[in-house]
């Protein structure tokens, strides 16, 4: 079934044409890798996608719902969440306060009931408090629940930004260059946990540069040149499609 | 794991506010100085505005520098409906507090619109313009010329005539103020405000409306200065519109920069300070040979606060913070296990 829907996006900026004219679809419980080269307008549809700024054409259809147009924290309520490219943590909050702060969709408490702390507001600061530390558990960062966020190793900021992210089950989770400053074993750690969540029914759009981690955790791909959509295909077919390896490599010269 | 070790700075700032009001209590009778609880009436009510600006500067991380205007709001607000129109006080500090909340609505919607600082410019012209309004306002205001024989607090038939009932009463309602503030920055909104504060594509990006939830706190901390600016007009019973100029926001920074904008106790800490250094200032400016004069106190704590930027930039109350996650068991168990990947 089909989760995401993109239609005929395009964006300009002025007379760059960013992204022109491109469609694909994303199934539930799969990953989806948008690849390209620098430049190819793959951020510019995360943003599209992320509500950060409305496309100049095209539409985005989650589960039946045009999406395109809203602001970023509807779409957060409509069930897509994401992470940055570069670390966007709550620096200055410890870790278990960023989860926590991820709980926000899930939970209602106002001023007023949090201000007077009434007995329904201690009650779903105690849940906020028991879902969050269960996903620290998850992710194996019990430990460091208590310190500053921006004290942890890159590698572990990125979890938290994930666990962040993750933590209200939304619909679609869009990962920006995930894999971004870790070593090689981080990475395919990451590359591990991505998939098992996947197995738990989460589904992930991501946009990678480590090509050996996209052949292996993608179902299926979507390569960009140029801000326009070249192939899309499995991995196996994306490896033998020869628009992508020239988008990539540049083509073999013909005398 | 259970929640206490995470309620741990909550229940702290608990003990605290419970000392404090047993300090309050028993301070008058420990120190029968008329002068000294005066001068606590007045940190009283700073200590109020400045725990607002705390919960809006500290947590939200947006500067006003109109806050005088608020406070103004309140004390015109009392003077007014009870002074002129003989409603009792309590209409007068809630009519305060509605006007508070719809010109904080009129200033943020459209300051907030815009990324970044914009809060800051917005208020310091909304200031301006209150202290003009009230100047030149003169049959509701009284003008420069201010405004007379505003009747002293009362509540329930009990009138707050003394120095020493009214030092209660302030203190009360900070006390309340602070364990309102605390309650609200541990919660579901006051990580909303800290993650805005860290972030605000982030924020955006887990859901949170970054408009709604600054506009909150900016009502939360203009209702903090106008009820403390109803107080303080019932107290001192004239008023006139220099009292909330310009100058008077800058001070109000100026001790939640000093006392520090994280802590809780960051507003109330800068209230104490520069309350008893503006009194010792007075005493001690003349032994130097100067002549007193207002413009010593500005170059005074101008001084200050560029020392206090380079020493301690978090405040004082900041680094007291500071000190002691330094010494936490959990940062040691963190340190063994450097290394470790992911």
């Amino acid at each position: 079934m089909n989760l995401l829907e993109i239609k005929n996006l395009s964006k300009d900026f002025g007379g760059v044409h960013a992204v022109q004219d491109v469609s694909f679809t994303i199934k539930q419980e799969s990953i989806t890798a948008l690849i390209g080269p620098n430049g190819a307008g793959k951020t510019t549809v995360f943003n599209m996608i992320t509500g950060v700024f409305p496309p100049s054409d095209g539409t985005i259809i989650l589960d039946t719902k045009k999406i395109s147009n809203k602001k970023p924290h509807q779409i957060a309520k409509e069930g897509i969440t994401r992470t940055f490219q570069n670390l966007q943590l709550f620096a200055d909050m410890t870790v278990i306060e960023n989860i926590m702060a991820g709980m926000h969709l899930l939970t209602k408490t106002g001023v007023w009931k949090a201000g007077l702390r009434l007995t329904s507001a201690k009650r779903e600061e105690q849940y906020i408090y028991d879902k969050s530390m269960e996903w620290l558990k998850k992710l194996n960062l019990e430990q460091e629940a208590y310190l500053p966020a921006g004290t942890l190793s890159y590698g572990k900021q990125r979890l938290v930004e994930i666990g962040r992210a993750v933590i209200t089950q939304p619909k679609l989770i869009l990962l920006d260059e995930p894999m971004a400053g870790l070593n090689h074993n981080e990475s395919a750690k990451l590359a591990d946990l991505l998939l098992d969540m996947k197995k738990e029914g989460n589904t992930f759009l991501l946009v990678e540069h480590d090509m050996e981690i996209v052949m292996r955790v993608a179902d299926h791909i979507v390569v960009l040149d140029h801000g326009v959509k070249i192939a899309e295909g499995t991995p196996d077919e994306i490896q033998q499609n020869a628009s992508v390896i020239a988008a990539y490599l540049g083509s073999e010269v013909t005398v | 794991m259970d929640i206490k070790k995470f309620t741990r700075s909550y229940r702290f700032n608990l003990y605290g506010i419970t000392v404090l009001l047993f300090a309050v209590i028993i301070f008058p009778f420990l120190v029968p100085s008329n002068y000294i609880i005066s001068t606590f009436i007045l940190i009283g009510l700073y200590g109020i505005v400045c725990t607002g600006l705390v919960v809006l500067m500290g947590h939200a991380g947006q500067i006003s520098l109109g806050h005088a205007a608020f406070y103004g709001i309140g004390a015109y607000s009392s003077a007014i409906v009870s002074g002129k129109f003989d409603f009792p006080p309590l209409a007068g500090v809630l009519t305060g507090i509605l006007i508070a909340c719809i010109v904080a609505l009129l200033i943020g919607i459209p300051s907030f619109k815009l990324k970044e600082h914009y809060l800051a410019l917005a208020t310091l012209g909304f200031g301006v313009i209150v202290f003009t309004f009230l100047k030149e306002w003169t049959s509701l205001t009284g003008g420069l010329n201010g405004f007379f024989g505003i009747p002293p607090f009362e509540v329930a038939g009990f009138s707050f005539t003394t120095d020493r009932s009214f030092y209660f009463l302030v203190w009360a309602v900070l006390a309340f103020g602070l364990w309102f503030a605390n309650n609200l920055i541990h919660s579901r909104t006051g990580r909303a405000l800290k993650s805005i504060h860290g972030s605000e594509s982030a924020a955006e990006s887990i859901g949170i409306n970054l408009m709604t939830s600054k506009l909150k706190a900016l009502i939360i901390s203009a209702v903090f200065a106008s009820v403390a600016g109803s107080l303080y007009a019932h107290y001192i019973s004239f008023i006139n519109p220099q009292l909330f100029e310009v100058m008077t926001s800058i001070v109000f920074l100026i001790m939640v920069v000093i006392g520090g904008s994280s802590s809780l106790w960051g507003g109330l800490a800068g209230a104490i300070i520069y309350v008893w250094l503006v009194e010792l200032l007075k005493d001690w400016v003349p032994l130097l040979g100067f002549s007193t004069g207002g413009e010593f106190e500005i170059v005074f704590f101008g001084v200050l606060l560029v020392v206090l930027l380079i020493f301690k930039p978090e405040g004082l109350m900041g680094s007291w913070k500071e000190r002691k996650s330094l010494f936490s068991p959990q940062k040691k168990k963190v340190q063994d296990k450097k290394g470790a990947a992911l």
